[in-house]
């Protein structure tokens, strides 16, 4: 099991008591064993050897007391030998008997020289005898000598010896001990006969000098059977165990003695054995000839001067210190026990010490988790017992305190809560409120005078993201106009001349277009110091500007009309009386005539003043149309002659007509002329040649579109556009070409009433007329038409012919009198009752008089005292089923309010044109009569 | 529990260090006095300002034989003892105009300095100082003069293995230093593996006593009276030290038969305490005497027991003091230890085993012993008041 303390360094948990059971049992393991090897091998840098070293010394004593007692042994043997040696090389007998028989032998060699049998005779002898009888006792009495034997020092012949084959011999054979007698008195030779066997082989040769007077008489010479006395003394060894050893080796470390253990070289070749044979004698831990460790104690035992015997005592070691082995183990078997019986004592102590712990742990564990509710229950009476009665009361504080806390921290973070819900809605609402609004925004560094931070439409308006604003400034995008101003205001704001400026400017668009737009900036004021941001409002305002400037456009144009309309009126006037007069006076004359040439001439010169006053009209849209269904293309494919002889060579025309029939309700020649117009500038702006493109279309157009260019409604409008290649107009001219007598044309050349014209034309056909250009590339003048589909119905009604009356009765309202009388004489001399009033109120009468009569009225819509519309209200309320047409100067709008009134009634314009008055009267008068 | 035994009997100091780690006993203050003196190398100190041998009286006559003597060496002190009371050599020397004079050293080593630098002309020493003088082939050794133990003694039987690190007390240049220097290689270790503590060797068993070294390493009778006096000291390893009679070439030139006489005096030494009991205690008794004033120390031995020592160190030595080929023939005792100490570079430069061999001369004892008369040894007159 594993705990992650707060820390979040990872420790092994371990039970305490688990802890409790490891520590006292490394303790007690630990000073077990710490006594145990103390106790065997003793206490470094003290006194104290412990059993070991006390064992290991003990048995050193013994192998070195053992040891010096053998060789002890040895030497007292050896002094023994020495001594029999001495007490029969001394005794004056034997040095008596032994010149009595050089004597004799001399003797017998002097009597017999080559002769052998001389020792079978010196055999016979007395003094041998004697010899040999002293010889003989002395090997008895020892009975360690195989034999002894008297050599005579001047011929080294054996003179006696207790071996019978031996006498008369050569003895000493190696001069070296010829030499070492001739001034040692005694000498020890050791003979190894068979090296290779280990058991009798051994003798050992006592050299005696036996001296007469310090003169060298013989040598007495003892050869022992060393052997079995050996074996003797070193099997005769107590103390050493079963292991226990002795082993002689001579001063080239061949045993002397059998060995206990099989050996097979000739060599001892253990340390010891080494060590002894060269003059050492000590003790030590080493392996024996077995290759076994033992403990050994090696000797010297000095023979002569020149050479001595090693001597080994061992024992094994693992003898010695079975008793060290077995208490070692009984010692590890003791401390096993005492350990596993502390252990379980200790597990029993610490499972009853520990309990009360554990338990306050496993309580801690649980608050630790959140159960402030859990208490120790432990009663123990010791410092523990205290320990969980104070843990517990301090629970119960924290509990209480934690209930307190807990409470407060609830309504503090409620209130909290509250207050951070409110503060977001807050702020979201602020942020919505600069974010959404329907002007620009902006917070700007008053120092640098860059963008901090900007609303969505302020990115909208000036077509820039915020992070590109946030690189440019303010003055950057200002139109050149206006930094001046701009600047001179920032300052008085800066320096609290004022509080705030508002203006109106023009700034370019990112598109590069220029804008206009309203600019309200205004500092955000911060307690005793000067404001670090501005607050800028931008408004865009160029939809309103440009309504402005249509405005003004459209009423100065009204202006225009309204001066040249009435002129034109007043002529009109008075042309439709001279016209109708001239007509009745051609109809009244005959034709060849002499007179009826100047009338035709007046006629034609009435018509031509006609015209002028019309096209005046037609600008002022006072002119009175005839209008008829007709296609776009048909009329443009009309003109296409009378172009090219217009424009000339040097231009190249070409025209496209839509695949579309582009039905429209036109005047024709109007129409006619506004495209000769248009391709007469266009040529005018190519003097040195281009492509002049005339198309048609059929277009629909768009909401957007049809308000942007002030048009009735949106719809399928035909379409046809004049595009030339010429040099094109500047955009501050674009305003200008429509107001009349403009132009850029030589005096003589131009009037500057061509576009104006158009504009007139298009505008009375419920059209518009747009303009692109760029200047140097060329300019595309294009114009709508609204298409019609009833148009055919309308123009195959005007292509009736005029035809007489039944003397219907007509009432007629016309205020101008000579315009009153030539109709009346006209609708008179087609067959008409005609019944005229001068105005509105004199209709009604006359019409009340005569209201089963009449069967039309025709009336002038502008008229003194009651005009046109006010009367007809009042005569539909007398005979609701009566037919009306309307006659005027002007003509009517569309939009005008009375349009809606008179929706249904026919119109004519003045100056009347009297067949087609005529057919509108008779188709009238028809009309009525079958709906009867 | 086999390998616990193995473990046990070979790592014994080692698992001591365990213990003494588990136990966390306090070291128990043994703090060592760092005031051994260590001498590793062959060169003989310069002897000319020792305090007491600045006072001896060398004086460069040429009538006068100086030999170095050791007073505190039995059997060689007793030698020594004998010859300065000798009459008949007194009275041969004198018929060549010649007086003997005796000089007594601590150590056979300090003899050859002052044999080196010709203020000596007979030493007698044991065999390290010996070899490393004939190896020079500046002298003649005449004879053998002892043939005894040299022992190192503990305060505890330990092995000598256990000496490892410990301090021994030393008479460098002496037979017993090499004695230790065996006993170190039988323990497989040399002078480096323990601390050598230069002393005297009187001084050597009350320094072991007081724990002022470890163990120390003497010939007799030192050991005998290391061990009458401290009872519990026990001798751990014993080595055969021999002793010898050696003259310097120069010497042995002009005064031949000087040389002769002196190794005769040396014969008739031996054969004179050989004689009687009485004989070698009174020569013991006179050695105690010289012994005690020269080293200043009170004898701890008896008559007795001296006199067994000095029986003991001539035992071995027969009736006539041939130093025996089988010493000096390749691989011979002394050949083994001219290696040795050659090998552990305690020898001079110019030191070879030649010259060695060359310096045992047989003859001069070959010629006493053939006229035993002419030489006198074997009649006695000493000055023995
Ligand atoms: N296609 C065109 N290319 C270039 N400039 C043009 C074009 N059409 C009109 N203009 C400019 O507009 C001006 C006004 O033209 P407008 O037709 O009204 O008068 P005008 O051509 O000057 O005289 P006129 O009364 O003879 O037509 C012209 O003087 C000319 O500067
Ligand atoms: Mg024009």
């Amino acid at each position: 099991m594993s705990k992650t303390p707060a820390s979040g360094h990872k420790v092994m948990f371990t039970h305490i008591r688990t802890k409790m059971l490891v520590y006292f049992s490394i303790l007690f393991i630990s000073t077990f064993l710490s006594i145990e090897i103390i106790n065997i091998f003793g206490l470094p840098f003290t006194a104290f050897k412990g059993d070991y070293a006390v064992e290991k010394s003990k048995s050193f004593k013994n192998l070195n007391l053992i040891a010096d007692l053998e060789k002890e042994q040895i030497l007292k043997w050896l002094d023994k030998i020495k001594t029999d040696s001495m007490t029969i090389a001394e005794s004056p007998m034997i040095i008596n008997q032994i010149k009595t028989a050089k004597q004799d032998i001399k003797e017998l060699q002097a009597a017999k020289p080559e002769d052998d049998d001389i020792w079978n005779e010196f055999s016979k002898r007395p003094s041998y005898i004697i010899l040999l009888q002293q010889l003989a006792i002395a090997k008895k009495a020892y009975k360690i000598y195989k034999s002894l034997q008297i050599i005579d020092s001047e011929t080294h012949q054996i003179l006696v010896s207790t071996d019978r084959n031996e006498l008369g011999k050569t003895a000493y054979n190696d001069p070296a001990l010829r030499q070492k007698m001739k001034y040692d008195d005694i000498h020890i030779t050791p003979h190894i006969h068979d090296p290779g066997q280990s058991s009798g082989a051994l003798t050992l040769d006592i050299h005696k000098s036996i001296t007469d007077n310090r003169t060298h008489l013989a040598y007495l010479d003892l050869h022992i059977v060393s052997e079995k006395l050996l074996k003797q003394i070193l099997l005769s060894g107590e103390g050493l165990g079963v292991t226990g050893e002795t082993l002689i080796v001579d001063e080239n470390a061949r045993p002397l003695a059998p060995l206990k253990y099989k050996y097979t070289e000739n060599r001892i070749r253990s340390k010891p054995a080494l060590l002894a044979s060269e003059g050492q004698e000590s003790f030590m831990i080493t392996t024996d000839y077995r290759g076994i460790e033992v403990l050994a104690a090696y000797r010297y035992i000095p023979l002569t001067s020149s050479f001595g015997w090693g001597m080994v005592v061992k024992q094994d070691r693992e003898e010695i210190m079975s008793p060290i082995y077995t208490k070692i183990k009984h010692s590890i078997y003791l401390t096993l026990a005492g350990v596993i019986a502390l252990a379980v004592f200790t597990a029993m102590i610490a499972r009853n010490l520990s309990r009360p712990i554990v338990q306050m742990s496993r309580t801690a564990r649980a608050i630790k988790d959140g159960d402030l509710s859990a208490r120790v229950l432990v009663d123990t009476g010791d410092e523990v017992g205290i320990l969980a009665e104070t843990f517990n009361s301090m629970i119960q504080q924290i509990q209480d305190q934690n209930a307190d806390l807990e409470q407060k921290v609830k309504d503090r973070t409620t209130r909290l809560d509250l207050a951070n819900t409110e503060l977001i809605a807050s702020e979201e609402r602020f942020r919505a409120i600069f974010e959404q609004a329907a002007v620009g925004v902006a917070q700007i560094d008053s120092k640098t005078g860059t963008y901090c931070r900007v609303n969505r439409k302020y990115c909208e308006i000036t077509g820039y993201s915020p992070e590109e604003l946030q690189r440019i400034s303010l003055a950057e995008i200002t139109h050149q106009d206006n930094i001046e101003i701009d600047r001179r205001q920032m300052n008085d704001l800066l320096e609290g001349r004022i509080r705030e400026f508002s203006h109106e400017k023009q700034i370019a668009h990112k598109n590069s277009s220029v804008i206009w737009v309203n600019v309200t900036i205004s500092p955000m004021w911060k307690a005793g110091a000067d404001p670090d941001y501005h607050i800028e409002v931008l408004e865009d305002i160029t939809a309103a500007k440009e309504l402005e400037a249509q405005l003004l456009h459209a009423h100065k144009m009204e202006a225009v009309g309204q001066l040249a309309g009435g002129v034109a009126h007043e002529f009109n006037n008075i042309l439709t009386a001279i016209i109708n007069n001239i007509y009745l006076m051609q109809k009244k004359t005959d034709s060849d005539g002499p007179i009826s040439g100047h009338i035709k001439s007046v006629m034609e010169l009435s018509n031509n003043a006609a015209r002028i006053a019309g096209e005046l009209l037609t600008f002022s849209r006072k002119q009175k149309y005839a209008f008829s269904a007709i296609s776009l293309n048909e009329i443009m494919q009309s003109s296409e002659k009378m172009l090219h002889h217009y424009i000339g060579a040097d231009i190249d025309l070409q025209i496209n007509f839509s695949d579309a029939a582009l039905p429209v309700i036109a005047d024709k020649p109007q129409i006619e002329q506004a495209i000769m117009n248009l391709a007469t500038n266009a040529r005018d702006a190519m003097p040195d040649g281009g492509t002049l493109c005339i198309s048609t279309a059929q277009i629909e157009v768009d909401n957007a579109f049809a308000k942007a260019n002030d048009l009735e409604k949106a719809g399928i409008y035909a379409v046809l556009c004049v595009t030339d290649t010429g040099k094109g107009i500047s955009e501050i001219n674009k305003k200008k070409v429509f107001e009349p007598f403009y132009t850029t044309k030589a005096v003589g050349e131009g009037t500057g009433l061509g576009l104006p014209i158009i504009y007139g034309i298009i505008k009375q056909h419920m059209g518009c007329i747009t303009l692109k250009s760029t200047e140097g590339k060329g300019t595309t003048f294009c114009i709508y038409l609204p298409i019609k589909e009833q148009a055919d119905k309308e123009a195959a009604s005007i292509s009736q012919s005029a035809q007489k009356g039944n003397a219907e009765t007509i009432l007629l309202a016309e205020d101008d009198e000579s315009v009153r009388k030539s109709i009346t004489t006209i609708l008179e001399s087609y067959n008409y009752k005609v019944l005229a009033a001068s105005n509105g109120l004199d209709a009604i009468k006359l019409f009340e008089e005569n209201i089963e009569d009449v069967k039309l009225v025709i009336l002038d819509i502008v008229m003194p005292v009651m005009k046109g519309e006010e009367a007809l209200q009042t005569i539909q309320g007398m005979k609701p089923d009566i037919h009306f047409i309307f006659t005027s100067g002007y003509m009517p709008k569309f939009s005008d309010k009375t349009k809606s009134i008179n929706a249904d009634i026919p119109f004519i314009a003045k100056p009347i044109i009297p067949d087609k008055f005529l057919m509108m009267i008779s188709k009238m008068l028809k009309k009525q009569s079958t709906e009867k | 529990m086999i390998a616990i035994k193995r473990y046990i009997m070979n790592k014994p100091s080692a698992l001591g260090i365990i213990i003494a780690l588990i136990t966390c006993f306090a070291a128990i203050s043994c703090t060592k006095t760092e005031t051994t003196e260590t001498q590793h190398s062959s060169a003989i100190n310069d002897l000319s300002t020792h305090p007491l041998y600045s006072t001896y009286d060398f004086g460069a006559k040429d009538n006068i034989i100086d030999l170095g003597s050791q007073p505190l060496g039995v059997p060689i002190g007793v030698i020594s003892e004998l010859m300065n009371r000798d009459n008949i050599l007194k009275e041969s020397l004198s018929t060549l105009g010649l007086k003997l004079r005796s000089h007594p050293f601590f150590k056979g080593g300090d003899i050859n300095y002052f044999l080196k630098n010709g203020k000596l002309d007979i030493a007698l020493a044991g065999d390290m100082p010996m070899i490393a003088a004939a190896a020079t082939g500046k002298v003649i050794v005449l004879s053998l003069a002892k043939q005894q133990f040299s022992s190192l003694i503990a305060r505890d039987s330990i092995p000598v293995n256990e000496l490892k690190g410990k301090k021994i007390g030393n008479a460098f240049g002496s037979s017993a230093h090499y004695s230790l220097l065996l006993a170190l290689a039988s323990a497989d270790m040399t002078e480096k593996d323990v601390t050598l503590v230069k002393m005297k060797v009187s001084e050597m068993p009350d320094a072991l006593a007081n724990g002022n070294i470890d163990a120390f390493v003497a010939w007799e009778p030192t050991p005998t009276i290391a061990l009458t006096k401290y009872k519990d000291f026990n001798v751990i390893h014993r080595s055969i030290n021999t002793s010898y009679l050696y003259v310097t070439k120069d010497f042995a030139e002009r005064h031949p038969r000087a040389a002769q006489l002196i190794a005769a005096a040396q014969i008739r030494a031996m054969r004179w305490m050989d004689e009687s009991e009485e004989n070698l205690l009174k020569a013991s008794e006179l050695q105690l005497k010289t012994s005690q004033k020269f080293s200043g120390y009170p004898p701890v031995l008896k008559t007795a027991t001296n006199a067994a020592l000095i029986k003991n160190g001539l035992s071995a030595i027969t009736a006539a003091p041939f130093i025996p080929e089988e010493y000096y023939k390749e691989n011979g005792r002394l050949h083994r230890e001219f290696i040795f100490i050659e090998n552990l570079g305690k020898l001079p430069e110019e030191s070879t085993w030649e010259n060695a061999h060359r310096s045992f001369d047989r003859n001069i004892l070959i010629q006493i012993m053939k006229d035993p008369a002419g030489f006198r040894i074997n009649e006695y007159d000493y000055n023995l008041i």
